[in-house]
């Protein structure tokens, strides 16, 4: 009982952690290359960022509603046509900004590590 | 094999199985109510569906067409469950409880969980949301007062689908096809006597009537699934065999009608040919060999239909089929109609046929022989006219009257037909009328008859009088 409990802890903690990360993730992703959501969804769980597919929709509308994404319609062989998206000016300097509270935040943890 | 859907599912078109396509309704209608309204939401839930349909079209072949519930399973574990999204993303902005006892429009279904015999009166109950007991109660009243009731169940049970899959249940119910209903739905009953067990006391005796009817209707359900095949084969069986009989014989009679029209045989001593000019020959054979001969092919196809529980005939061609049918049926009875009066004519105006009567000279004669079963010999009361011979002229003609002093010798003769083949062409009974003035000696053989009006009012046949055995008119 009490063994699950404490799993049952780490588990939020852990999905706490990545729900954080989880928009700065997708950012980095698309500012590799301009790409969809299925490639997303395939990268984030290469890097064990595991996630169901159905939760980058509502992250990705929202990323673009705040005019950090942008997205053309490309046909597709395999079924109907897929948003590409890409960043836009406003989007780098939100991920430029990401990575600096990400490096803080390292830094912060590392500290207290010590 | 499983009933199919047919779904457009952002702008891609699937078939996909029934009960695949109501679990892919409540995933669909459960991420609606997790997005909530709104233009976002909207946008979220097309990228959804576009990303689905992308991935339903590539489990999809040219071997496998179908969309199954596996396909949807897999899917939905692909994409994410409701709790998945709360667990990585958290609610979105927009309300997300959920809600468990949304209401959706109800829909006339028979109840299979709860049916008694056919869930007629469960289905009414879950429509109307009123007990079920009273449409029984009303049913039975019905039933009882008349029979009507009977009646209308039948009807209602042959209109009314059943509610087969689970989402059908829940429309019946007016639930959302949300998940939790759901799964509230899979720990009800599968059927009356599973909940009977779980009633209370009160429960248990009140319903037990309706219990022991289910049981009944099971059993009978059982027994009538066991020997309907077996009728219906033999049925088909039957119908089969039958109407390939029918069809033959209908096909040789008229091939032997069409190829016989102008030979030398005879229907009641008229040549077929003289038959064949007055009408017009080809068509009736023809509208009436179609007119029993379709049938005959489709109960041949019904026949066959009900063996291989196939559809044997498709639609158009038995509509063609039964057109033609209906066509010259019409057309074979305004023939037979309107040739009628003429054939009529015809037979009426056979000299052979008609009546006539033949005189003979009785002067001198003492006694009568009468030989073969064809002649009867009539003695009259009051008899004005001389002695005759009453009968068709082609009968008359085949009595041989011979005098041998005082005695006159009437004889049958046979019925020869040369090289004709005569249809029907029988002799018929002559009559040999007499007067009983004069005394006579009457001598019947081989089958001849004797009716003496003045001395017995009765009929003896002719076998009574079996050879040599004297009648003696005074």
């Amino acid at each position: 009982m009490e063994q699950t409990d404490f799993q049952k802890s780490l588990d939020n903690a852990e999905a706490q952690m990545r729900k954080g990360v989880l928009e700065f993730a997708i950012l980095l992703v698309i500012a590799k290359k301009k790409t969809y959501a299925n490639e997303i969804i395939t990268q984030l769980q290469d890097v064990k960022l595991t996630v169901v597919e159905g939760t980058i929709y509502p992250l990705l509308s929202r990323l673009k509603n705040s005019g950090l994404l942008n997205y053309d319609w490309e046909e597709s062989k395999a079924g109907p046509p897929r948003k590409y998206y890409t960043l836009t000016e406003k989007g780098s300097r939100f991920l430029a900004g990401c990575e600096t509270q990400w490096q803080s935040l390292e830094k912060a943890i590392a500290n207290l590590k010590k | 094999m499983k009933k199919t859907i047919s779904i457009n599912l952002s702008g891609q078109n699937f078939i996909i199985e029934e009960d695949a396509y109501g679990q892919l309704l409540a995933y669909l209608e459960n991420i609606k109510q997790h997005c909530g309204a709104g233009a976002d939401a909207a946008e979220v839930i097309a990228d959804i569906e576009n990303s689905m349909a992308e991935k339903l079209k590539s489990s999809l072949s040219a071997y496998k067409e179908v969309i199954t519930v596996e396909d949807v399973e897999s899917l939905i574990k692909i994409m994410g469950t409701i709790e998945d999204f709360n667990r990585e993303i958290g609610g979105l902005d927009n309300e997300n409880e959920e809600k468990t006892d949304q209401r959706i429009k109800r829909k006339l279904y028979r109840d299979p969980d709860n049916a008694v015999i056919g869930g007629v009166a469960a289905g009414l109950g879950a429509y109307f949301d009123i007990d079920p007991v009273l449409f029984r109660v009303i049913f039975c009243a019905l039933v009882f007062a008349g029979g009507s009731g009977l009646f209308i169940y039948a009807v209602l049970w042959i209109a009314m689908p059943e509610a087969k899959a689970a989402y059908q249940k829940l429309e019946m119910r007016g639930q959302a096809p949300t998940i939790s209903a759901f799964k509230q739905l899979a720990k009800t009953g599968k059927n009356i006597q599973e909940g009977w067990k779980k009633s209370s006391i009160w429960g248990k005796i009140f319903s037990l009537p309706l219990v022991i009817i289910n049981g009944l209707f099971l059993a009978i359900k059982k027994l009538w699934k066991i020997f309907w095949p077996i009728i219906k084969l033999f049925f088909g069986l039957f119908l089969t065999i039958f109407s390939l009989i029918g069809l033959g014989a209908i096909g040789v009679g008229s091939l032997f009608l069409l190829l016989y029209g102008n030979s030398s045989y005879q229907l009641f001593f008229i040549p077929v040919s003289e038959l064949t000019i007055l009408l017009p020959y080809c068509w009736i054979i023809l509208a009436g060999f179609l007119s029993l001969a379709i049938p005959a092919i489709l109960f041949i196809f019904a026949g066959l239909g009900i063996i291989r529980k196939k559809n044997m005939v498709n639609f158009t061609i038995g509509a063609i089929l039964v057109g033609i049918w209906m066509i010259a049926g019409i057309f074979f009875c305004a023939l037979c109609l309107r040739y009628f009066p003429e054939l009529q004519k015809k037979f009426n105006s056979n000299q052979l046929t008609n009546h006539t009567e033949q005189v003979v000279d009785m002067s001198g004669i003492k006694e009568i022989e009468a030989r073969g079963e064809l002649i009867n010999i009539s003695v009259l009361a009051n008899q004005t006219k001389p002695a005759h011979l009453s009968g068709r002229k082609i009968d008359l003609d085949h009595i041989d009257i011979k005098k041998d002093g005082d005695k006159l010798i009437l004889t049958e003769q046979p019925l020869i037909n040369n090289n004709e083949i005569c249809l029907n062409c029988n002799l018929q009974p002559v009559d040999f009328i007499i007067a009983t003035s004069s005394s006579l000696k009457i001598k019947t053989d081989e089958g001849a008859s004797v009716f003496d009006e003045t001395k017995i009012k009765q009929n003896f046949k002719g076998d009574k009088y079996e050879s040599e055995e004297e009648f003696l008119v005074e």
